[in-house]
C-alpha cells in the first residue's frame, strides 16, 4: 500500500494510469484463494440483462420522479401511524414519559408523523443499468503483467457511492470501468452501509424467494432487498417485481398499505397495464378516491392510449365512479368483475346516504 | 447396656430356642417384652414437663420384614402357620404346599431420603425451605385458591427463654401467596413445628391478600424508592423482555405477584428478609396509576417506546377531558426522578467502561487483541455459509511456499 | 481399560512366582510386561472387547438424528408433553458455587459421549438439532422483544453449541427463515437522475 495520499479525482481518467490512486489488492495467489477469486470474478462478464417485458425501451424513472405521480403514489399508500412505526425489534431501551398538555401533545404528534412519513418515501422505480464495456485504455506492454486483474478505488472523503470511480486494469492490459458488482463491492468495503452484505444473501435466490412468497413475507423481502441492492440492480428489480407479480395474483395488496412499497407496486402494475386487481380491491374496500387515483396513474403513464384520450373528454371534477367506468369501458382486461365492484360500491354508498337522511 | 437388652429383646420375640446364661434367663423369664420395652422409652414425669419425652427412643418393630413361623424350607406348623386340627385329627409338621405366599413379608419401600424436586420449585439453596414451593393456601369455606401459589421466603429457628424449660425453641416462617395477576399477600407464622408453621403463615398470607395494579400486566408504573427500617429499595420499571433483575426475594415476590419486568437495587440491611419484604409491598401498594398521575396533574401522559419509532404515545388523560393549559416549565422535571421522596435523586455513578483495560497494560493488549478480531467470527461465518471457507487439504496446500 | 487390566492382573502372579520372588506385592500398574508378553495381551484384549460387545451391553454413544426428525419432534406430542410451552432452556438450572455464574463449560459431548451428568439443554435432549431449518427451536433462542440471540449464561447452553446457534441463526437469517433487524434506507432522487 505505497500510494495511499487521497486525492480528488481529474475530469481526464487518462490520468488513473498514474500510481496515485487508493490501490486495492486484489493480486492473488491463484493456487490458494482460488475459489475466493473465482466468486469475486464471477460475474464481471455480465452481459446486459434481457428485458422480460416489452416496456423497457421507455425509461420509467423521468415519470417517477414527477411531481403529480408522486402526489398520486402517497396519496394511495395511506398514512396508517402505528402500522408505519409498527413494533421493530431493536435493542432493548427504557421508554420515556412526558406530561404534556393539549397543544403539546398536538404538536409533538405533528412532529413524529413528519418525521414518520418519510418512512414512506418510495423507492426509485428504474431500469435495469447497463454495463460499461468499452476500455478506457488498452496498453499492451501490460498485458500478461500478473495473474490476477487489479482495482483501482478512488476513495476521497465525501463522494457519494454513485460517483465513485472505480477501474480495473484487467490481466490483458486493458483499463475499463468496473463492472457495477466490482464496484457495489469496493464501495462496500470502503464506505460500508449497515444493512447490506458483502455478498448476495441466499435469500433472494429462486428456491428461498419461493418459500418467502408462500409464508406471505413480502414486507421483509422488499425491505431487505432495499437495503442490499441499489434500485437499477437487476437483482433488486427482478426480486421487487416477483413479489408486486406474487402480491397481486394472491390479492394481498392490503398488506403493502402503509409500506413504502405500496407506491412502487402501484406504479409497477400500472406501467405494465396490469393494475385491474388492485382496482378491484380498491373498489372492493369502498376506496373510491384511490381508484379514482389509480385511473389517473394510469393516464398519466400511458398518455397515448384509448383511456387517457376518452378521459380527457370527462371534466376534471367527476366523480370517482365515471373515471372508473372510463378506465372500464377503454383499458380494462377484467370488464365484468370490475363492473359488479363498482356497481356494489355504488349500492352501498347510496343505501348509507338513504340510511343517514332517515 | 441398653444394646444387649435390645438384642435380648429380638432374640427373645424369636420362635428359636435360645440358651442364656443363667444370670440372664432369671430376668428374662420374669419380665415381659412390654415391660422391658418401657425400660427404654419411658421418661419421667418431670422430664416429660421439661420437653425431655420428644427425644426418647422409640419402639421398634423388630420382627419387621419377617413372619413368625414362616421361613425359607417353608414347612407348615400346625397351629403356627397353619390348622392345627382337621376333623379330630392332629396334624404334623408338614412340607410347603404350593401356591403359598412367599417367606418374607413384601419389604416396606425404604423412602429416598432425598426425592427429586422439579428445578424451579427447588430454592435458593440446597436442601432448605427459603424459595420453595408449598402449594395453595387451604379452601376456605368452599372457596378453593385456584391459580395461587405459595412460596416460601424465610424459614429460621427462633427461641425464647422459660423459667421451666429454658430455650424453647420455635419455627419462625415468612411466606408469601398469590395468583400471578397482581393479587398477593404476605405473612408471618411461628409454630413448635415446621410444617405447621408453614401451614398456618401461607393460611394467615392468604387472609391478607392485597390487589396490586401493573403497568400492561408486566411491570411497575414508575421508578420509586421505599425504606423500610434500614433496608432500602430502589425500583425501576422496565422494557418488556428484560427480566427480574433484582434480589431473589424480591424476584419471588415478584413472581407470585406478576411482575416480569423489573430492576431494584438494594441497600443497607439486605438480609432481613421480612423487611424487604414489607418494604416491597408497601412501595407497590403506594404507586400511583398513571390516570391518576393525569388526574392529579391535569396533564397527558404521554409515552415514547423505542421499538414504535419514539412515537408518543397517550397512556392516560385527565378524566375531565382536557388538560390544564400552562405546561411544565420546571427544567429539571423529568419523569424518572418524579417520585423520590424528598427531592433526592439516587446518585448514578458514571463508570468509565474502559477503566479495567487502561489500568493494566496486560489488559490493554488483550483488550487491543479482542478489538482487533471483532468481526472475525461473524466474518467467518458468512464464509461458511457461502462455502467459501477453505477445507482443511486446501489450509495445508496453502501453507505450502509459493513456487 | 477393565479388560486389560484384568489380564494384566491374571498373569502377574506367576510370572512374579517364578522371576521375582524378592518382591511379594507389587503395584500391577507399574509392573512392566516383556516383549513376548505384550501380542498375547493384545489379544485377550480384543477378545475380551468382542465378548462385551457379545453381551449386548447398552451403548453409551448418542444416537445421531437428522434434522427432519428433530423438526417432527417439535411438533409432536411428546414434545409438548416434555416442555410445555415453555423454552427448552426454561427447567434447566446449572450447577455452580457462589453468587456468579461462570462461563458455561467448553462441550457436554466428548467422542461422541456425554461427558458430564448435567448437560446443557440441547445436549441432554438428542432429539434437539440446532440448524437452520429448524427455525422453532432457534427461535427459543432469539428475545422476541429484541431479536437478539440470547446469551449462554442465560440460556445455559454449552459453548459448543452456541457457536453453532450463532452460526445456525445467521444461515437462516441469509435463508431468509428468519428476520432479521433491518435499518430503514432513504434515497435522493437526485443521485438517480443522471
Amino acid at each position: 500500500m505505497a500510494a495511499s495520499i487521497p486525492f480528488r479525482l481529474q475530469n481526464s481518467l487518462s490520468f488513473i494510469n498514474e500510481t496515485f490512486l487508493q490501490f486495492v489488492n486484489l493480486k492473488v495467489r491463484h493456487r490458494s484463494f482460488s475459489s475466493c477469486s473465482k466468486v469475486l470474478f464471477a460475474s464481471s462478464d455480465v452481459k446486459a440483462p434481457s428485458s422480460p417485458e416489452g416496456n423497457n425501451e421507455r425509461d420509467p424513472f423521468p415519470m417517477f420522479v414527477d411531481s403529480r405521480v408522486q402526489d398520486i403514489l402517497s396519496r394511495i399508500t395511506g398514512f396508517d401511524i402505528l402500522k408505519v412505526a409498527g413494533p421493530h425489534k431493536r435493542h432493548l431501551e427504557k421508554p420515556k414519559y412526558k406530561l404534556l398538555t393539549d397543544a403539546e401533545l398536538k404538536g409533538e404528534m405533528a412532529i413524529a408523523k413528519e418525521r414518520l412519513s418519510k418512512r414512506l418515501q418510495i423507492p426509485p422505480f428504474m431500469n435495469p443499468r447497463k454495463p460499461n464495456l468499452t476500455p478506457l485504455a488498452v496498453d499492451p506492454d501490460l498485458a500478461h503483467f500478473d495473474t490476477s486483474s487489479y482495482v483501482f478505488t478512488d476513495v476521497t472523503f465525501g463522494i457519494a457511492d454513485r460517483d465513485r470511480s472505480v477501474v480495473v486494469r484487467e490481466t490483458d492490459g486493458t483499463l475499463r470501468v468496473a463492472p457495477w458488482d466490482v464496484k457495489d463491492r469496493m464501495n462496500q468495503i470502503y464506505n460500508p452501509r449497515e444493512g447490506k452484505e458483502y455478498l448476495k444473501p441466499q435469500m433472494f435466490e429462486e428456491r428461498n424467494l419461493e418459500r418467502m412468497i408462500s409464508e406471505k413475507n413480502y414486507v421483509y423481502i422488499l425491505d431487505r432487498a432495499c437495503c442490499q441492492f441499489e434500485p437499477d440492480d437487476p437483482d433488486f428489480i427482478r426480486t421487487t417485481h416477483r413479489i408486486y407479480r406474487a402480491v397481486d395474483e394472491a390479492g394481498d395488496h392490503d398488506d403493502l398499505r402503509s409500506t413504502r412499497h405500496f407506491g412502487s407496486l402501484a406504479f409497477y402494475l400500472t406501467w405494465h397495464k396490469m393494475a385491474d386487481l388492485l382496482l378491484l380491491d380498491m373498489l372492493n374496500r369502498d376506496l373510491a378516491s384511490d381508484a379514482k387515483d389509480l385511473v389517473r396513474l394510469y393516464t398519466i403513464l400511458h398518455p397515448d392510449s384509448s383511456c387517457a384520450a376518452s378521459l380527457s373528454q370527462v371534466s376534471s371534477d367527476s366523480s370517482a365512479a365515471q373515471v372508473v367506468q372510463v378506465y372500464i369501458d377503454t383499458a380494462s382486461t377484467l370488464r365484468d368483475e370490475l363492473q359488479l365492484a363498482l356497481q356494489a360500491m355504488e349500492d352501498a354508498r347510496k343505501a348509507d346516504r338513504n340510511g343517514l337522511k332517515k | 447396656m441398653a444394646m444387649s437388652l435390645l438384642r435380648a429383646l429380638a432374640q427373645n420375640a424369636k420362635p428359636t430356642i435360645v440358651s442364656l446364661s443363667t444370670i440372664a434367663t432369671a430376668n428374662l423369664q420374669k419380665v415381659s417384652a412390654n415391660h422391658l420395652w418401657d425400660g427404654v422409652t419411658s421418661v419421667s414425669n418431670a422430664g416429660k414437663k421439661r420437653g425431655r419425652g420428644r427425644n426418647a427412643k422409640k419402639r421398634v418393630d423388630l420382627n419387621r420384614g419377617q413372619r413368625l413361623g414362616i421361613g425359607k424350607s417353608g414347612l407348615v406348623y400346625p397351629g403356627l402357620t397353619g390348622p392345627a386340627l382337621v376333623g379330630k385329627e392332629m396334624l404334623s409338621i408338614s412340607e410347603k404346599k404350593e401356591g403359598q405366599e412367599s417367606s418374607e413379608a413384601p419389604r416396606v419401600e425404604k423412602r429416598t431420603r432425598f426425592p427429586k424436586i422439579p428445578a424451579l420449585q427447588r430454592g435458593y439453596s440446597g436442601r432448605k425451605f427459603p424459595g420453595t414451593s408449598i402449594g395453595p393456601p387451604d379452601p376456605i369455606n368452599d372457596y378453593e385458591f385456584e391459580g395461587f401459589d405459595t412460596r416460601v421466603l424465610e424459614y429460621k429457628m427462633v427461641s425464647h427463654m422459660t423459667g421451666n424449660l429454658g430455650r424453647k425453641m420455635r419455627v419462625s416462617a415468612l411466606v408469601v401467596t398469590g395468583n400471578g395477576k397482581g393479587l398477593a399477600g404476605f405473612a408471618v407464622a411461628k409454630a413448635p413445628m415446621g410444617k405447621a408453621a408453614l401451614r398456618k403463615a401461607k393460611n394467615m398470607a392468604a387472609q391478607r391478600l392485597q390487589y396490586f395494579e401493573r403497568y400492561n400486566d408486566h411491570t411497575v408504573f414508575h421508578n420509586f424508592a421505599v425504606k423500610e427500617h434500614k433496608t432500602t429499595l430502589f425500583v425501576q420499571k422496565m422494557p418488556k423482555g428484560h427480566g427480574l433483575v433484582c434480589h431473589r426475594v424480591l424476584k419471588t415476590i415478584c413472581q407470585i405477584i406478576g411482575i416480569e419486568d423489573l430492576h431494584v437495587k438494594t441497600e443497607g440491611r439486605t438480609g432481613n428478609i421480612q423487611n424487604v419484604t414489607k418494604a416491597f409491598f408497601r412501595g407497590l401498594m403506594e404507586q400511583e396509576t398513571h390516570q391518576q398521575l393525569a388526574d392529579r396533574m391535569q396533564l397527558n401522559v404521554v409515552e415514547y417506546r423505542p421499538e414504535l419509532e419514539w412515537l408518543p404515545l397517550p397512556v392516560a388523560s385527565p378524566s375531565c377531558g382536557k388538560s390544564r393549559d400552562e405546561p411544565i416549565t420546571e427544567e429539571a422535571f423529568d419523569f424518572e426522578n418524579m417520585y423520590y421522596q424528598d427531592g433526592k435523586i439516587p446518585l448514578k455513578k458514571q463508570k468509565d467502561p474502559m477503566s479495567r483495560y487502561t489500568k493494566d497494560p496486560v489488559q490493554w493488549k488483550k483488550f487491543l487483541q479482542v478489538h482487533r478480531d471483532r468481526n472475525q467470527v461473524m466474518a467467518r461465518n458468512m464464509r461458511i455459509i457461502h462455502g467459501l471457507e477453505p477445507t482443511k487439504e486446501e489450509i495445508k496446500l496453502r501453507q505450502k511456499p509459493l513456487k | 481399560m477393565a479388560a486389560s487390566l484384568r489380564s494384566v492382573l491374571q498373569h502377574q502372579i506367576p510370572l512374579n512366582s517364578l522371576q521375582h520372588n524378592s518382591y511379594t506385592i507389587r503395584n500391577p500398574l507399574t509392573w512392566c510386561r516383556n516383549l513376548a508378553m505384550t501380542k498375547r495381551l493384545l489379544q485377550e484384549d480384543a477378545e475380551a472387547k468382542a465378548e462385551d460387545n457379545d453381551n449386548g451391553s447398552p451403548s453409551t454413544k448418542r444416537q445421531v438424528v437428522d434434522v427432519e426428525t428433530s423438526i417432527r419432534y417439535l411438533d409432536s406430542k411428546a414434545f409438548q408433553q416434555g416442555y410445555g410451552d415453555k423454552p427448552v432452556w426454561f427447567h434447566y438450572r446449572r450447577n455452580f458455587k457462589g453468587q456468579f455464574p461462570p462461563k458455561t463449560r467448553k462441550t457436554c459431548i466428548r467422542k461422541g459421549e456425554l461427558s458430564t451428568s448435567s448437560p446443557c439443554p440441547v445436549c441432554r435432549d438428542e432429539y434437539l438439532v440446532v440448524d437452520a431449518k429448524n427455525t422453532k427451536l432457534l427461535k427459543q433462542f432469539i428475545s422476541p422483544f429484541s431479536g437478539e440471540i440470547l446469551e449462554s449464561r442465560q440460556t445455559g447452553l454449552c459453548q459448543k453449541v452456541q457457536k453453532t446457534l450463532v452460526l445456525e441463526v445467521t444461515r437462516a437469517q441469509d435463508e431468509g427463515r428468519l428476520e432479521k433487524p433491518l435499518p430503514f434506507r432513504s434515497y435522493n432522487y437526485d443521485d438517480y437522475t443522471s
